[in-house]
């Protein structure tokens, strides 16, 4: 039976309170969400005070400070802090995006900063990403072709290219699929809206030509069909992207190619 | 990194190997039976709420008719086979455990037959001529 | 990926799940979704309790003294209410999906208000119907 409630050692508990910084004017509460896999202990939260003038705007500015001013053992990923690499993606006051891209003005009240949900935990908000990266290339992402390579380039008209536009810019964040209650509850066997959006947009590219056998792949009671549109993934999405949208095509493209058959 | 426990069905192995395609047919199915049910259960609906209130001759009178009969013999019919794979989905996505699964699937698909077949036999009945 | 050796693989039991339901800002969209699901299974169960009232009406005036409460009592009436409520919004979700498969309505704003059309539209009809039956019953 699918776990509706977190399994008990899984429950976090209310953690360390961290002293304020002094002297300063005007403070942010944090209440984060803390694991330390070297001790058999719960997750617990923890609270913090960043010093706003002592720091950038957004979130991942404020966790940064924290780390490099109250305390070094607070563990998260982070890279470009421009929304391009995807790394710092988190629940951050209950919803999924990027640190690096949401400001703290946008918040009300203490920010609360949670990992991707209903993910295994290696650190602090580090989920182990292994699924969704397999995921990713279960899809084989890559062209695939039976036509000879030509002497240049694959040829593409610009119409055509067009069509990858809202696809191709996917930074596989992980902020759709760890929205998707489908994907908590079944993360094993299906796909999850990141990887369908690939499929998608491998699916629809010109220059591919292994649309049938793509299609067939992922027609799939699991693998596709957990997907219920329940659209928190196309509101997750922290480059605006539509997974929602390139799914109800491939269940349209799935029922033509398994009813045309 | 840890190693991943998503199950692809790419090597060939497990039961997740081989699109069953199923899925396609039930979502096409769930669309037909839905786009039949929209007329249906607005018909329906307003015959059922017309029981309340009814004593037993008024109640069989309201139903007992050929329009009504027959109308909620069709919806009830398209609605068994609906709400069966709906349920269906529901169970697919909680039920993890093999045999708890496979039990409540054909729980599920008799207990949706009967439903339709006791509302069917019931409506014929009421709808005989004396 | 490499096969994980028996250290990672110890340590990778041992994760906790972070938090989902608990957490997850239960947003509207995400409401009307489970509301669509709930609706659906209590119109299954309303079903099989229909199915009993008119088995009850169908084989003779004391069997259906044993089950008109399913349609008559205050528990009954309030039962036919939210019988009724739930197949108008379930009946709308359905269009809903149907537009959202021909691939319309899918963006922001299209979502929210396919949803407060759904939800303002059960209402409504579920209102517009107990006025009616009871002006014309």
């Amino acid at each position: 039976m699918v776990e509706f409630v977190l399994p008990k050692s899984s429950r976090p508990v209310e953690g360390k309170v961290w002293p304020r910084p002094e002297g300063a004017s005007r403070l942010r509460e944090f209440r984060i969400y803390r694991f330390d896999p070297d001790e058999a202990s719960n997750p617990r939260i923890d609270t913090y005070y960043v010093d706003l003038d002592d720091c950038g705007p957004m979130v991942l500015d404020a966790i940064i400070w924290i780390k490099n001013k109250i305390d070094p053992t607070l563990t998260f990923r982070r890279s470009c802090r421009e929304g391009i690499c995807g790394s710092c993606a988190m629940n951050i006051d209950g919803l999924n995006t990027l640190a690096c891209t949401k400001g703290m003005d946008e918040i009300d009240g203490a920010i609360k900063l949670y990992p991707l949900p209903h993910m295994p935990v290696v650190k602090d908000l580090v989920p182990d990403l292994a699924d969704f990266y397999a995921q990713h290339a279960a899809i084989e992402p890559w062209l695939q072709t039976v036509t000879p390579e030509p002497e240049k380039e694959w040829l593409q008209a610009p119409d055509d290219r067009r069509k990858l536009d809202g696809l191709y810019e996917c930074i596989l964040c992980a902020c759709c699929s760890t929205s998707c209650p489908s994907y908590w509850w079944n993360r094993d066997r299906f796909l999850g809206p990141a990887a369908l959006l690939q499929a998608y947009r491998w699916v629809v590219d010109s220059r591919d030509e292994s649309t049938s056998e793509r299609v067939a792949y992922i027609d799939d009671t699991f693998r596709l069909y957990r997907c219920h549109t329940i659209l928190n993934c196309s509101n997750a999405c922290p480059k605006s992207l539509l997974p929602g949208t390139a799914i109800a095509e491939l269940k349209n493209l799935a029922i033509a190619q398994t009813t045309g058959e | 990194m840890s190693r991943s426990t998503f199950q692809s069905g790419r090597s060939g192995k497990g039961d997740a190997f081989v699109s069953d395609r199923a899925g396609s047919l039930h979502a096409l199915a769930m669309r037909h039976s839905a786009r039949a049910l929209a007329p249906l259960a607005l018909l329906s609906i307003w015959h059922l709420v017309g029981l309340v209130g009814k004593s037993y001759e008024a109640a069989r009178a309201e139903i007992g008719r050929p329009l009504p009969a027959i109308a909620l013999i069709a919806f009830i019919v398209v609605v068994a086979y609906h709400a069966r794979l709906g349920m269906e989905n529901i169970i697919e996505d909680y039920v993890h455990d093999k045999s708890l699964k496979t039990t409540a699937l054909i729980v599920n698909k008799w207990t949706a037959i009967a439903i339709a077949a006791v509302w069917t036999l019931a409506i014929m009945i009421i709808a005989a001529p004396r | 990926m490499a096969d994980a050796d028996p250290m990672s693989e110890s340590l990778a039991a041992a994760r906790p799940l972070s938090p989902h339901l608990s957490v997850y800002k239960l947003i509207f969209t995400m409401m009307m979704s489970i509301a669509h699901r709930i609706t659906g299974a209590a119109l299954y169960a309303g079903a099989l309790l229909l199915a009993v009232y008119l088995l009850g009406l169908a084989l003779g005036p004391s069997a259906f003294g044993a089950v008109s409460w399913i349609v008559d009592s205050f528990v009954g009436r309030l039962f036919m209410l939210l019988f009724s409520w739930a197949l108008f919004h379930h009946l709308l979700g359905g269009v809903r999906h149907a537009i959202w498969d021909r691939g319309l309505y899918l963006d922001r704003e299209g979502r929210e208000l396919l949803a407060k059309a759904t939800l303002g539209g059960g209402l409504v009809l579920t209102a517009l119907l107990w006025i009616a039956s009871s002006l014309l019953g």
